[in-house]
């Protein structure tokens, strides 16, 4: 089985709609959505509903007001600005779970449970199995999450005996993302031929070479910028990556989505053509 | 006044807007950049930096002589950061938080702070008006010490325009939290509105006001404004897709530069958003 993580270091560059189609011609396989800060590969999947499970995303902290001395420790010790004075109160969406001030309190005045951060669950969906989470709002810890969703879509993967595990990644360098690399087979890249697009993407590739992960770039829109596709493409290439290929612009991508319907699931256009040759590109070069 | 724009998804226009927006007020306005994992804004402001420094959080150092192993280290720490093997204490550094807790709790005194560096933060001058940005560093998890960091650059006497991360997680919230006011930037279509319902429901929860800019309004549904209407959000501006902007953009221009007509439309959405707030 070959674990494929879509990325873009900058948000928006069209990885959801890439990974959907990629779901859709890799099908039978499985699919995550790793991207839990934003979830949206459910939109186009749709996997049938299922009972889900609870994620504990970790501790959060909360003083007892009538066990609370009023001291000061806890607004002294803690590192994340999350207790307001008088009365003593932890801002539950500042609070990192740390149990500074859990452990430090002289009246043992603070309370320190687990909350629950969100939900996933593993489903049928029409390519396979689609493994997703929904993270409440203004929770934290989305790396943990990543990363056992992880571990539940490689269990599905091996159970049913698929070839691929397509796994739709998060924009940026951090947490979420660096809990998705652990294992992959390759990386592809999406990326616009801008000059932001080709900044986000060269740190994207130096952390990708730092983890020695192989990696391919598709780019998006090329025609809204040649020469910036041209300088992307030179760039990917110092950075040892294979090219999948040029996606143009095409207003009709909006419209499948629209439809709630992966990229080339009904019927052509140029973009769905040119990810369609992608993934038969990408394919290719990790079954060689 | 404090305005913070976010957006849920990525890549709907956060960045664009933000520099536009600074360009629009001028001098009476500072930019900060905090979306540090992938800083922009400088490629279009192209300012002029005056000061650029080694940002750092601190992490432990354990003295082995003093340690006796009895393991209270691991015991506090909440991230997994400390583990003990045969008596002996080991520091996954990248799993710590720099909650200064293992330095507390260890009754040998044997845990000391060293400072890591975890990013860059510059500040310097677009246009006459103030700007900052942070960049994290390859390979670190957490860009939220540096976004604070980066908050605490805002000059007093002008007002800040915060261009903050994707998400509705803890970047994205440390970016907003503060703020007077939130500018959700959003495009309207299915994915666009999932992710614009979460934003909002986080902005409810830590209460910050917001209001709604689409763009490429054209390229989508009716979806997103439906939705606004029933909970009540203003939208403030709606900029149809043109190639004019986007291949602008592309070459690291701003909208301003390619359609100077949004000058004025975005200095009224300011005023407009300053009398709500009364900021």
């Amino acid at each position: 089985m070959k674990q494929v993580l879509i990325l873009s270091g900058k948000g928006g560059t069209g990885k959801t709609t890439v990974a959907g189609a990629f779901a859709r011609l890799a099908a039978p396989c499985v699919t995550a959505d790793c991207d839990v800060d934003a979830a949206d590969l459910h939109i186009i999947l749709a996997p049938e509903p299922v009972s889900r499970n609870n994620y504990f995303g970790g501790k959060k902290a909360s003083i007892a007001p009538d066990k609370c001395v009023s001291c000061g420790r806890c607004l002294e010790l803690c590192r994340f600005d999350a207790v307001e004075a008088a009365p003593f109160r932890i801002k539950e969406t500042a609070c990192e779970g740390c149990g500074v001030c859990v452990w430090n309190c002289p009246a043992k005045a603070i309370d320190f449970r687990e909350v629950l951060s969100g939900t996933w669950a593993v489903s049928p969906c029409r390519f396979g199995t689609f493994a997703g989470a929904r993270l409440e709002p203004a929770e934290e810890n989305s790396g943990k999450l990543v990363a056992l969703l992880k571990t539940e879509a490689v269990k599905a993967a091996e159970a049913a005996g698929v070839k691929y595990l397509i796994l739709d990644g998060s924009p940026g360098i951090g947490c979420p993302v660096l809990a998705s690399l652990g294992g992959v087979d390759a990386v592809v890249v999406v990326a616009e031929p801008t000059v932001s697009g080709r900044h986000d993407f060269l740190r994207l590739a130096e952390l990708l070479k730092a983890q020695k992960i192989r990696g391919f770039l598709l780019v998006n829109k090329w025609d809204l910028n040649g020469e910036e596709t041209a300088r992307l493409e030179a760039a990917a290439a110092q950075y040892g990556f294979s090219l999948l290929g040029r996606v143009p612009f095409d207003a009709a991508v909006v419209k499948v989505l629209i439809a709630r319907k992966t990229l080339g699931e009904e019927g052509g256009g140029e973009a769905a053509a040119a990810v369609e040759l992608a993934w038969n590109k990408l394919s290719l070069e990790l079954e060689a | 006044m404090k305005l913070a724009v976010a957006s849920g998804k990525g890549g709907t226009g956060k960045t664009s807007l933000a520099c536009a927006l600074a360009q629009a007020l001028g001098p009476r306005a500072a930019l900060l950049d905090c979306d540090v994992e992938e800083p922009d804004c400088a490629l279009f402001l192209k300012p002029e930096i005056e000061s650029e420094a080694e940002f750092c959080v601190p992490v432990p150092v354990i003295d082995g002589a003093k340690c006796k192993g009895h393991g209270r280290c691991q015991e506090v720490c909440a991230y997994n950061a400390i583990k003990i093997f045969n008596k002996k204490p080991f520091l996954f550094e990248h799993m710590c938080h720099s909650c200064g807790g293992c330095v507390l709790a260890c009754p040998e005194k044997a845990i000391t702070e060293t400072a890591h560096p975890v990013g860059k933060i510059r500040h310097g001058r677009a246009a006459g008006q103030f700007f900052a940005d942070g960049t994290m560093n390859i390979g670190e998890a957490s860009p939220v010490r540096l976004i604070k960091a980066v908050k605490k650059l805002a000059p007093p006497g002008t007002h800040t325009i915060i261009d903050c991360p994707p998400g509705t997680t803890c970047p994205m919230i440390n970016a907003v939290a503060g703020s007077d006011f939130c500018l959700l930037v959003s495009e309207p279509t299915p994915f666009g509105l999932c992710d614009l319902k979460l934003a909002v429901e986080t902005l409810e929860k830590i209460k910050v006001p917001h209001a709604l800019v689409i763009n490429r309004a054209d390229l989508g549904d009716g979806e997103m404004e439906a939705w606004c209407a029933g909970k009540g959000i203003k939208i403030l501006l709606r900029i149809p897709f043109d190639r004019v902007i986007a291949e602008a953009y592309s070459r690291g221009e701003t909208l301003l530069s390619a359609r100077p007509e949004y000058r004025m439309a975005l200095r009224a959405m300011f005023e407009a958003i300053r009398s709500e707030t009364a900021v």
